[in-house]
């Protein structure tokens, strides 16, 4: 789509910086889990909303017989009469009830520091500890790994691999022990629920 | 519903998307991711500052798609996306009068692999993508639209919203600043 509009010798000197600019660039390596969990979230979201909205605006049909049309004509009257009475001596009213919509999945963050460490990977029960499926990428700071994933409320426990091989259990975390000896962290996620 | 992935038209996708299929738009992240993260990065100087950007660009288009009003166009729809959060985030960034360039971060971010003549490349992106960021926005903005993303002044015009002689002058005066910046680097 290369067009020579411009002064050509702009051309030429643009042309000739442009092109380590055109090199690709690539995000951080959970910048997809991370768009993902989001987006699963939004997506569950606009499917409550639109559920509620649906059943409010859906015309239905009922039928009954004149019999039954009578006596809700009755009871409704009955309600209205009801409600009169009782509008002058009301209650205090109550605070407002808002309906929260709360995500299924949350997004942890795990950070790993170790200058010696040429790579880092994460393990754990949410990724059947499949070592090198979920791997840490290198922060900013020097020796510091971090990912970001979106994990269920509950108990999980991980783990991380250094190097590919050195197994560590996280030191900022309480450990586990399983019967084969084998160290692991535990994590507990509150539900957003519970936070609220 | 299931996708494959980039059998699918832009139109298919989207429409999947609109019934809240997560695999459609998984699809549609990768199949722009490429073209968009390069601008956002050219626009905001570092791959920390495009990661949030991008994150706000595609749960925009997530949010909007039903906007989307011409599917088969959904490409310069995205695009559009790109180039207004990348202004806002440029804008807000120049409000805090915190500039930050993290170099180290974009040229480690790309896998040696990919990038063959890395070592060589390294200093003079970097020393390029400084003299770019020290740019006026709009004027950063028609350069990289024109030179690095290859696109026609016509184009450019639609997805700006600015005029084609406007777009022309941006870029002539961003040639111009840059000639200045880069003397001591290019020996043009």
């Amino acid at each position: 789509m290369r067009n020579d509009e411009n002064d050509p010798r702009d051309d030429a000197f643009a042309e000739r910086i442009a092109r380590p600019l055109r090199a690709p660039e690539i995000l951080a390596a959970d910048f997809e889990a991370r768009l993902m969990a989001q987006a699963r979230a939004e997506i569950a979201r606009q499917h409550v909303v639109t559920r509620r909205k649906n059943w409010w605006t859906t015309r239905r049909m009922y039928t009954m017989s004149p019999l039954a049309g009578l006596a809700l004509a009755a009871g409704i009257a009955i309600i209205a009469a009801t409600s009169t009475l009782a509008l002058g001596r009301r209650a205090a009213p109550e605070a407002p009830r808002v309906a929260a919509v709360h995500d299924t999945v949350q997004l942890v963050r795990f950070v790993f520091a170790d200058s010696s460490a040429r790579s880092v990977s994460l393990v754990g029960d949410f990724n059947e500890w499949a070592r090198g499926r979920t791997p840490l990428h290198a922060t900013a700071r020097a020796g510091v790994w971090s990912v970001s994933i979106p994990l269920t409320p509950g108990r999980h426990e991980y783990a991380f691999i250094v190097n590919g091989h050195r197994w560590v259990a996280d030191p900022l975390s309480p450990g586990n022990r399983d019967e084969f000896g084998t160290e692991s962290s535990v994590l507990m996620l509150a539900s957003s629920n519970d936070a609220s | 519903m299931i996708v494959e992935r980039g059998t699918k038209s832009d139109a298919e996708l989207i429409r999947a998307l609109s019934e809240g299929d997560l695999d459609a738009f998984a699809a549609l992240v990768e199949r722009y991711r490429d073209a968009c993260t390069r601008f956002a990065v050219r626009m905001t100087g570092s791959a920390l500052d495009a990661d949030d950007v991008m994150q706000s660009v595609w749960m925009r288009a997530l949010r909007n798609i039903r906007s989307c009003k011409n599917p088969d166009r959904f490409g310069a729809w995205l695009y559009q996306i790109v180039i207004n959060e990348s202004r806002t985030y440029t804008k807000r960034r120049h409000q805090r009068d915190s500039r930050f360039i993290d170099d180290e971060f974009i040229v480690d971010s790309i896998p040696a692999a990919e990038q063959p003549d890395l070592a060589m490349r390294e200093e003079t992106q970097a020393e390029i993508q400084r003299a770019l960021d020290c740019l006026p926005a709009e004027q950063r903005e028609a350069f990289v639209l024109k030179y690095v993303e290859e696109m026609d002044y016509e184009t450019m015009a639609e997805l700006t919203g600015v005029g084609v002689s406007a777009l022309k002058m941006r870029v002539s005066r961003a040639c111009e600043r840059l000639r200045v910046l880069l003397e001591g680097v290019n020996h043009a």
